[in-house]
């Protein structure tokens, strides 16, 4: 049978089919033999991978499942993996001859000749006539030693069974230990004369023979004969390179033969591995430049191949060429990002591409010494004969370069997010073992920021990875279990786990340390972030881990200072620290506002205390932003006093003193201070009232201004990260204030936070314009305050003077031509923009506006009928939309705004006598006028479902929302029918017509069955009329409904249905029914807030109804009955008797007495 | 135009010679066979040398060989050496590196090569040392059983085969 014509898909499937059926053990049997069999006949290594896992999980006793596998390793070309699966087979197992084989081979293939001997030998004990063994010995031991073994050679089998196997070996021995030819020669003559195998071994033998001086001539006859991408070019490629010389003399006729044999993938790829070894040899030498020759022609051979890239990239550092390097290592870093983004995301490449990230941050994080200029620095201090070395902020360095601290913060927020990538997908992992799903939820967002970093590290390609590493890494989060002991990590989850605590001390150094320059907030920003990235990562338990594992003699660290800061910021004075969540976001509260004060406090020292009184209260509200982030900072209430104080506001000053001494409560290092801060108050006192904070001056902010309102809007924005409308206001206002690169900041962090389809145009609308205004702003900042303002028309003198720009300034000019009206040159510019458009992410906004301007004079005309509406100008919306259907080429899709907008309209009048706002007559020369003409004489209804009738069949596009309007009237009329009859239902029930009350409510149809109003009436109209399992069955439909109405009469109503049922029973025991009265009773079941309460009642009414029914038997002579009835009574009340009595409950309590007395008058008689 | 830009600081990226690697006068590339031959050699001079001075040995010989013990702990074992080089990657992202096709080119996996010609060549029923060949696969033949199930399944043609 030839096995390679085999379905092999459809044979498991069917066979996996059979077992499933029968579960037979013969079906077992055949489908795990067939299942690691297919290992062999795909190309695919999940496929088989999975195929062998498989047959070994149905039968695990068979070890031919478990070779099956390891040969799938083997063939896939991980020796390690074959020979770990073959290493867990139990001992006895282990050394069956096909085992040790396989183990052998792979071995050999790992590199390891002599293990692989040493298997081979051990195969030989066991079974000594095994040929495949004693080949496979002779194989390795002639590969492990330079010489001699040849007389193993005579030992082997002959005959043309084993033609292949000396052919392997011959072949082998000819290219492993060329000085053994001649014997390679005497034993080809084993081989069967004129066999295939001997052709190959003879050839083999005859290439390895060729000198190294004619190996070039040879190869390019030799090349020419064999056959495209086959294994003998292969082998031919590989002989003749090893005898072609040095990597220079080699590369040169490599490609002499390239060129030769242009179209050889073979000789392209050797010629770059040769190209490579000499870019090796001659850095080695220090000829740099040489060498980046050389990595340059492997770059083009290869475009991708990493190490390439790599190389590049690190000659560019060892030669010094600093731009030059920076660029290099931007495009590994792209290339990195490029392969993440095609799937290549395994633990391994993740990795490989953290590595240039790591290399980075370490070096900006701290310079070797003596270089001291690095994000920190080792400060020594000595204390007799020893040296204490501490990492501090190197403040000098991060003013001289401040770039050094953003080149630490995005190479370590990136490696860190290849950390987290390189962990998989499990839950457990990635998340690094959440305890709830609320840490879960944070740990993933506080990944998905970090991962924003990539976004601006390589803008494009970052960008789209960081996307899809935010769905990914939400995924990650959902769903998450509770873990109620701290689940163990493994070794690379822990190592990801320490490396964000460490990056998070480090961030509290610089929260504590770092005086950040108020004229470079983006940078500021980008601490901040990182610090609301990282917290939700930190674990208390894995910081006093490593504090524990640290040798005394490691390199300095900021871990011992981030302990103690936790300790001082959160007060804990326990031995072991403990941190629940609140505590955790304190602490990240209190590193925030201890970064914002010393932003405060370094703009108030650069500026010697002289800032204007609108800068200072600007200064005093971003220690109001900072309070709310913590509100136990001592040296941020320090600081408001002394800028209170500046600014003449008596009571801030006195408020934040009084707040400093609350939290220091006892010493504190800025007591003294703060005494000199009260002492100065208490004489300002003496001579005036002081001035109160002009709480205006957030909206009065104007061009030029670090404008406290940017504070508050950016504070806005944390509590509302996904508010397009924040984001927009925020650029805006940055932009006037001429802070562009914040004001892009911004928006790019709005691309990043908002997510769905609409944020992501708007996001990249905002982006696109942005650039424009700022290429406006230079000419006319009053254009662009105008054009910000609303007015984007008036812009458009300003950008009449402007040449034709950029893709966002031709953006913006469109954008203020449409406002003016001027379609068709707002097209033009759109157009220009969208040719001169560089990056991708804008194509999507620009592509629409320059192919179809109608849409775009749409989306405006749709936004101002939306605003227009919301304020309940119904007669401006439709002015709007009637002007411009009667100018515009296509009026068809502003039918449906029109049935939109006479929708409504109408929700304004229900319930009221006024009549809903009517569109004016609109002139159109459509084919449909005269039916839009027909709709005039309507009522509002009526010409609402005609306007979508007609929506729908004149403009293709306006169908689905037409239908979904259809359905919006269906449910208006629906809940207008509703309400009546709810109303009228009410009305009967009031005048006591239950059944017509009922029958109001009985034809509502599935709506009625929807609606929680509706329920709620029909349960208890029902419960009035007793019918008790109807009005259950309706308050089960409304557990269904998801109203807040009905949670909380699905709540209410055991409590009223237990009282009406206690009603029902009295007047059942009135009327002397007492078996019905009792079933009533028993069907009565105490629920809701006030069972106590029901409980009593419940006694009360079983009393009554016992009593009643035993004087009815007294009466009738029956004076035991009457005497047993009367007891049950009595035992009814006397259960609750102490109830009764605290709860006053008369009643009981008389019968109690009344009970008493007749039962007495019983017994006497 | 775009949101933050990559940093671009003046400071220059620092080449740290205080490295394991320079300290050993070693590849950040080379094997682990190769670097604990190095350790071995090293440290057996320094030894031979202090021997050889006896009592007027200076400190030298001794600092050398604490030295070696310490870059041992680092990179001498291969656990340590991963967790060496993933704190410290410069040492390998600044090492030219060979092409990673350049294994491909050593004579043991041309020889490997031949193998798989062989297969080529012969067919997967011949008996050669490759993972492909069905005699590793099917040591005592098929199944009769099981080649009945398959017969089933013979076609004339199927993507999945090879």
């Amino acid at each position: 049978m030839d096995l390679s014509r085999i379905d092999w898909s459809a044979a498991a499937v069917e066979l996996a089919d059979e077992h499933r059926r029968t579960n037979a053990p013969r079906a077992r049997r055949t489908l795990a033999a067939v299942s690691s069999l297919r290992g062999r006949f795909t190309d695919e290594f999940s496929i088989a991978a999975a195929a062998t896992t498989a047959a070994m999980k149905l039968e695990p006793l068979d070890p031919i499942h478990a070779v099956r596998d390891a040969l799938v390793r083997l063939r896939f070309g991980d020796p390690e993996a074959a020979i770990a699966r073959l290493d867990a087979l139990p001992e006895q197992v282990g050394d069956l001859p096909l085992v040790l084989v396989v183990k052998a081979l792979a071995a050999a293939r790992r590199g390891e000749p002599r293990t692989a001997r040493n298997i081979a030998d051990r195969a030989l004990q066991v079974d000594p006539k095994n040929a495949a063994a004693r080949f496979l010995y002779t194989e390795t031991n002639l590969a492990a030693a330079q010489k001699g073994g040849l007389d193993k050679l005579a030992e082997l089998p002959r005959g043309a069974a084993h033609d292949a196997a000396w052919a392997d070996l011959l072949a082998k021995l000819a290219i492993l230990r060329p000085g053994d030819l001649r014997a390679v020669n005497q034993h080809l003559g084993t081989i069967t004369k004129g066999s295939r195998a001997e052709a190959v071994a003879r050839t083999v033998a005859a290439w390895a023979a060729i000198e190294p001086a004619a190996a070039a001539q040879e190869l390019t006859r030799v090349i020419g004969t064999l056959a495209r991408d086959s294994r003998a070019e292969q082998v031919a490629v590989g002989l003749f390179v090893g005898k072609l010389g040095e990597p220079m003399a080699a590369a040169r006729a490599l490609r002499i033969l390239r060129d030769t044999y242009p179209d050889r993938p073979a000789i392209r790829r050797a010629l770059a591995v040769v190209l490579t070894r000499v870019a090796v040899v001659e850095a080695g030498n220090e000829k740099f430049a040489a060498a980046l020759r050389a990595v340059q022609m492997c770059i083009e051979l290869e475009p991708h191949e990493a190490v390439h890239y790599q190389n590049r990239a690190a000659l560019f550092t060892l030669m010094g060429e600093h731009d030059a390097a920076l660029d290099a290592w931007a495009e590994l870093d792209r290339h990195h990002y490029r392969l993440a983004l095609v799937g290549r995301i395994d633990a391994r490449s993740a990795m490989r591409y953290a590595a240039p990230h790591r290399m980075f941050s370490q070096a900006a994080r701290l310079a070797p010494f003596p270089r001291r200029d690095g994000v920190f620095v080792l400060e020594e201090s000595k204390s007799g004969a020893i040296v204490e070395r501490t990492l501090s902020v190197n403040q000098e360095s991060l003013d001289k370069d401040p770039e050094q601290l953003r080149q630490w913060l995005h190479h370590s927020r990136a490696a860190l997010t290849f950390g987290f990538l390189g962990l998989g997908t499990a839950r457990d992992r990635v998340l690094l073992a959440p305890s709830t799903p609320g840490v879960a939820e944070a740990r993933a967002e506080g990944a998905c920021a970090l991962a924003q970093s990539l976004a601006v590290l390589v803008p494009e390609e970052g960008r789209r990875l960081a996307d899809k590493l935010v769905v990914r890494f939400r995924a990650a989060a959902e769903g998450a279990p509770m873990h109620y002991v701290p689940a163990e990590l493994d070794a690379d989850a822990l190592a990801v786990h320490r490396h964000a605590v460490e990056l998070y001390a480090e961030l509290a150094l610089i929260c504590i340390e770092w005086e950040p320059d108020p004229g470079k907030r983006g940078t500021f920003d980008e601490v901040l972030d990182s610090v609301r990235a990282v917290a939700p990562l930190f674990d208390e338990r894995v910081l006093e881990a490593m504090l524990k594992d640290r040798a005394d003699d490691a390199p300095p660290h900021a871990l011992r200072f981030f302990q103690r800061v936790i300790r001082g910021a959160l007060e804990i004075d326990s031995r072991e620290l403990a941190l629940d969540q609140l505590q955790k976001q304190q602490l990240a509260g209190f590193l925030i506002a201890h970064l914002r004060t010393s932003l405060v406090q370094r703009r108030w020292d650069e500026a010697e205390g002289t800032v204007s009184a609108h800068e200072l209260e600007q200064l005093v509200e971003q220690l109001d932003i900072a309070r709310k982030d913590n509100a136990r900072v001592a040296r941020l209430e320090f600081w408001a006093a002394r800028l209170a104080l500046a600014g003449d506001y008596h009571e801030d000053c006195a408020a934040a003193i009084a707040r400093f001494h609350a939290i220091v409560d006892g010493d504190h290092p800025m007591l003294g201070s703060i005494e000199k801060l009260q002492h100065a108050l208490d004489e300002r006192k003496k001579t005036g009232k002081g001035k109160k904070r002009d709480g205006t001056s957030i909206a009065a902010t104007g061009p030029g201004g670090d404008a406290k309102d940017l504070a508050a809007r950016e504070a806005e924005l944390e509590t509302q990260p996904t508010s397009m409308h924040l984001y927009a206001e925020l650029c805006h206002e940055l932009g006037l204030a001429n802070r562009w690169r914040d004001a892009h900041a911004w928006a790019a962090r709005a691309l990043a936070r908002c997510l769905t389809p609409a944020g992501q145009v708007r996001a990249r609308e905002l982006g696109l314009e942005l650039s424009g205004l700022e290429a406006l702003a230079a000419k006319d900042p009053g254009a662009v305050a105008s054009f910000v303002a609303g007015a984007r028309a008036s812009a458009l003198g300003a950008l009449e003077r402007i040449p034709s720009g950029d893709s966002g300034l031709e953006y913006v000019r469109g954008l203020a031509l449409l406002a003016g009206d001027r379609r068709a040159e707002a097209q033009e510019a759109f157009r220009t923009a969208l040719a001169r458009c560089t990056r991708g992410i804008y194509m999507a906004v620009l592509r629409p506006l320059a192919t179809d301007i109608e849409a775009a004079v749409l989306d405006a005309a749709k936004q101002e009928v939306d605003a227009a509406c919301a304020e309940g100008r119904f007669a401006d919306a439709f002015a709007r939309l009637a002007e411009r259907m009667a100018t515009v080429a296509k009026p068809e899709p502003y039918l449906i705004e029109l049935a939109r907008t006479q929708l409504a309209a109408i929700l304004p009048t229900l319930g009221t006598a006024q009549r809903p706002v009517a569109p004016p007559p609109i002139r159109t020369s459509a084919a449909w006028r005269a039916e839009l003409a027909a709709t005039e004489a309507l009522d509002a209804y009526a010409r609402t479902r005609a306007l979508v009738a007609l929506a729908a069949r004149v403009h293709e596009p306006s169908v689905r929302d037409a239908a979904a309007l259809g359905r919006k009237l269906d449910d208006l009329e629906d809940q207008l029918a509703m309400a009546a009859a709810l109303e009228e239902s009410t009305k009967r029930a009031t005048a006591g017509d239950l059944v017509g009350a009922l029958h109001q409510l009985a034809d509502l149809g599935p709506a009625g069955d929807r609606s929680a109003r509706v329920l709620r009436q029909r349960a208890i109209v029902l419960l009035k009329l007793e019918r008790y399992d109807e009005a259950d069955a309706a308050v089960h439909k409304l557990a269904d409904v998801p109203e807040p109405l009905a949670r909380e009469f699905g709540k209410r109503y055991p409590s009223l249905a237990f009282r009406q049922r206690l009603a029902t029973a009295t007047n059942l025991v009135r009327a002397k029914n007492f078996p019905g009265a009792r079933a009533m009773l028993d069907a009565a079941r105490p629920a809701g807030v006030d069972a106590g309460a029901q409980e009593l009642e419940l006694a009360y009414t079983r009393a009554y109804c016992a009593a009643a029914e035993g004087y009815k038997k007294g009466e009738g002579g029956d004076r035991e009955g009457a005497r047993v009835l009367l007891f049950e009574a009595l035992r009814h009340v006397e259960a609750r008797l102490e109830q009764a009595r605290t709860e006053r409950h008369e009643r009981l309590l008389e019968l109690h007495k009344k009970l008493e007395t007749d039962l007495e008058h019983v017994e006497s008689r | 135009m775009a949101g933050p830009a990559r940093p671009r600081p003046k400071t220059r990226l620092a080449i740290d010679p205080d490295n394991a690697y320079s300290k050993l006068g070693a590849s950040p590339l080379a094997s682990i066979d190769e670097l604990k031959r190095l350790l071995s050699d090293k440290r057996g001079a320094a030894l031979a040398a202090r021997r050889a001075k006896g009592q007027a040995a200076s400190g030298d010989e001794e600092a050398t060989i604490i030295e070696l013990q310490a870059i041992e702990a680092q990179i001498g074992a291969p656990a340590a050496r991963a967790a060496y080089d993933r704190e410290h990657p410069q040492n390998a992202l600044l090492t030219v590196q060979p092409a990673p096709r350049d294994r491909a080119f050593e004579p043991a996996r041309t020889a490997s090569l031949v193998s798989a010609w062989l297969v080529e060549e012969l067919g997967p029923d011949a008996m050669i040392l490759h993972p492909d060949c069905y005699w590793l696969w099917l040591p005592g033949g098929l199944d009769a059983e099981v080649a009945a199930q398959l017969a089933q399944y013979a076609t004339t043609t199927t993507d999945e085969t090879k």
